[in-house]
C-alpha cells in the first residue's frame, strides 16, 4: 500500500465520515473532548468503536499529512502543523481533563491541591461575571470570569458553565482545569496552520505534489 | 415596495442582463451592488446580518458571482443563475433575526461568516461544475477550503474561551471536520491521474454535503449548534 496516495485519504475521510455519522446516531448528549475518557465507559459497544473509528481514522490522516509534506519549505511548515495540529486534537482527551463544580457566593472548594473560591458575583447585559481567585502553596490569582472570558493563569483554568439554584441561593457552575499547555498548542499550531494555508493560495505557484508522483502511486499508474 | 427590494431588483435585472448580452462587466456590476446591499445592512444593524433567509440568499449570490468569475464560468449561467437568486429573495422578508448580546462576539461573526462564505464558495463550485464542464473551479475551491478551515480555527478558539473545549462531539463538529478531510481529498484528488477524471463529480459531491452540513444536520440531529 502506497501511504502517499490521494486514494488512502479519499478512502479514510469517507470512513471518517462513517464514524462520524454512527457516533451522532448513538450518542445520548454532546460530550467535549476533555470528558470523553471519562464518558467513554458508559458509552454503548457501538458508540466505543465509532468513536475509535473517528479518532483512528483522524490519526492516520494527520501521520499521511506530515508523511506527504512537499518539498518547498512553506509547504513543509504547512503540512507539519496540520499534521501536529490533528495529533494534539487526537491527544487532549488523554492529557486535558476538565472538572465541574458549583460554588455558592463567598465560598470555596480543594481541588487537585488547590483552592477554588468565588467572591461575589454580578448580573450584566451580558450574563453573569464571577470574581473568582486559585490558590496554591499560599499563592493566590484572582480575576473575572464571564461567559468568553476565562481565567487562565498558570494554577489552572476557569470558565462559568452557567448559574443554578439550590434553595433559592444562586450557585455557579465552574469547569475547572490544572494549567495545561495541549489546548493552547493546538490552538496555536492550528492558528498557525491556518494564516501559512492562506500565504500558500496568495503565493499560488508549483503545486507540491507535481513531479514527484506523489499522490499517483506506481501502482495506479 | 422596500427601497432594498427596489435595489435588489435593479441587481437582478443588471444580472440578467449581463447574462444575455454575455457581458461580464454586468455581472460584475450586480455582484458589487449586492455585497453593498450587504455592508450597508451590516452597518444598520450593526453586525453582520447573516441569519435569515433574505442575507443569506443575498451573501451566497454574492459569492456565486466572484466564485464564477473566479472560475472563467460561462456568462449566461452566470447571469441567469445570479438574477434568478436576487429575484428569489424579493419573496423573502427583510426582517433580522436578533442575536443575544452575550454570544454577539468578534469570534461568533467570525466563526459563522467565514463558515457561511465557504458554504457558499463550496456550493457555488458545485453547481458551476455541474453546468459547466470547461470551468475550473479548483482554484475557488481551495479559497473555499481556506474559509472552512479559519471557519474551524476561530470557532476552536471561541469554544476554548467560552466553555472550556476546543472540539465537541456534537454531529456538526464532527461532520464539519469529516467535510474539511473530505474537502482536502477533493482538491488533491487533481494530483492522482485515476481521480483526475472524477474530480469534477467529486466538487459537484461537495455541494450536496454542504447542504447537508448547512441544513441537514441540525434538522437530523440536533446538537449544540442550533439556532
Amino acid at each position: 500500500m502506497n501511504f502517499k496516495s490521494v486514494k488512502l485519504l479519499g478512502g479514510l475521510s469517507l470512513l471518517f465520515l462513517i464514524g462520524g455519522f454512527s457516533v451522532s446516531l448513538f450518542e445520548k448528549r454532546v460530550v467535549g473532548l476533555t470528558g470523553v475518557l471519562n464518558d467513554f465507559a458508559l458509552f454503548s459497544t457501538v458508540l466505543k468503536i465509532s468513536t475509535l473509528i473517528v479518532g483512528g481514522a483522524l490519526f492516520l490522516i494527520s501521520l499521511q499529512t506530515l508523511y506527504c509534506r512537499g518539498k518547498g519549505k512553506l509547504d513543509v511548515i504547512l503540512h507539519v502543523t496540520a499534521g501536529l495540529s490533528l495529533i494534539t486534537l487526537i491527544f487532549i482527551p488523554f492529557t486535558w481533563q476538565t472538572k465541574t463544580l458549583y460554588l455558592y457566593p463567598y465560598s470555596y472548594v480543594e481541588v487537585d491541591k488547590r483552592v477554588i473560591g468565588l467572591k461575589g458575583i454580578e448580573f450584566g447585559k451580558f450574563g453573569i461575571t464571577g470574581n473568582f481567585f486559585i490558590e496554591q502553596n499560599r499563592n493566590r490569582t484572582e480575576g473575572k470570569v464571564s461567559f468568553n472570558r476565562p481565567l487562565l493563569s498558570e494554577k489552572g483554568f476557569l470558565w462559568i458553565e452557567g448559574v443554578r439554584e439550590f434553595n433559592r441561593v444562586p450557585a455557579v457552575e465552574v469547569k475547572f482545569s490544572p494549567f495545561s499547555a495541549v489546548p493552547i498548542l493546538f490552538v496555536t499550531l492550528f492558528g498557525l496552520f491556518t494564516i501559512l494555508l492562506g500565504v500558500r493560495l496568495l503565493k499560488g505557484g508549483k503545486n507540491v505534489h507535481s513531479g514527484r508522483g506523489e499522490g499517483a502511486p506506481e501502482t495506479d499508474r | 415596495m422596500e427601497p432594498v427590494k427596489f435595489i435588489v431588483g435593479v441587481g437582478a435585472i443588471t444580472s440578467i442582463s449581463g447574462g444575455l448580452l454575455r457581458n461580464r462587466g454586468l455581472i460584475i456590476l450586480s455582484t458589487a451592488v449586492v455585497l453593498g446591499i450587504l455592508a450597508w445592512r451590516s452597518f444598520k444593524f450593526s453586525y453582520p446580518p447573516i441569519f435569515d433567509g433574505f442575507d443569506t440568499i443575498l451573501l451566497f449570490t454574492a459569492v456565486f458571482g466572484i466564485t464564477a468569475i473566479a472560475s472563467k464560468a460561462e456568462l449566461r449561467l452566470t447571469g441567469f443563475f445570479s438574477g434568478a437568486l436576487l429575484l428569489g429573495t424579493l419573496l423573502l422578508p427583510t426582517e433580522i433575526k436578533t442575536i443575544p448580546p452575550i454570544i454577539r462576539t468578534p469570534l461568533f461573526f467570525i466563526h459563522v461568516g467565514s463558515a457561511i462564505l465557504s458554504y457558499g464558495v463550496f456550493l457555488s463550485c458545485s453547481l458551476i461544475s455541474l453546468f459547466n464542464r470547461e470551468a475550473d473551479v479548483i482554484k475557488p475551491f481551495k479559497w473555499g477550503f481556506f474559509l472552512f478551515t479559519a471557519s474551524l480555527f476561530f470557532g476552536a478558539l471561541w469554544a476554548f474561551l467560552a466553555w472550556g473545549e476546543v472540539f465537541m462531539l456534537d454531529p456538526k463538529s464532527i461532520f464539519s471536520v469529516g467535510f474539511w478531510l473530505f474537502s482536502a481529498f477533493v482538491f488533491h484528488s487533481v494530483y492522482d491521474k485515476k481521480l483526475k477524471e472524477f474530480s469534477r463529480w467529486l466538487v459537484i459531491s461537495s455541494g450536496i454535503l454542504v447542504l447537508f452540513l448547512f441544513l441537514g444536520i441540525n434538522f437530523l440531529f440536533g446538537g449544540t449548534h442550533e439556532f
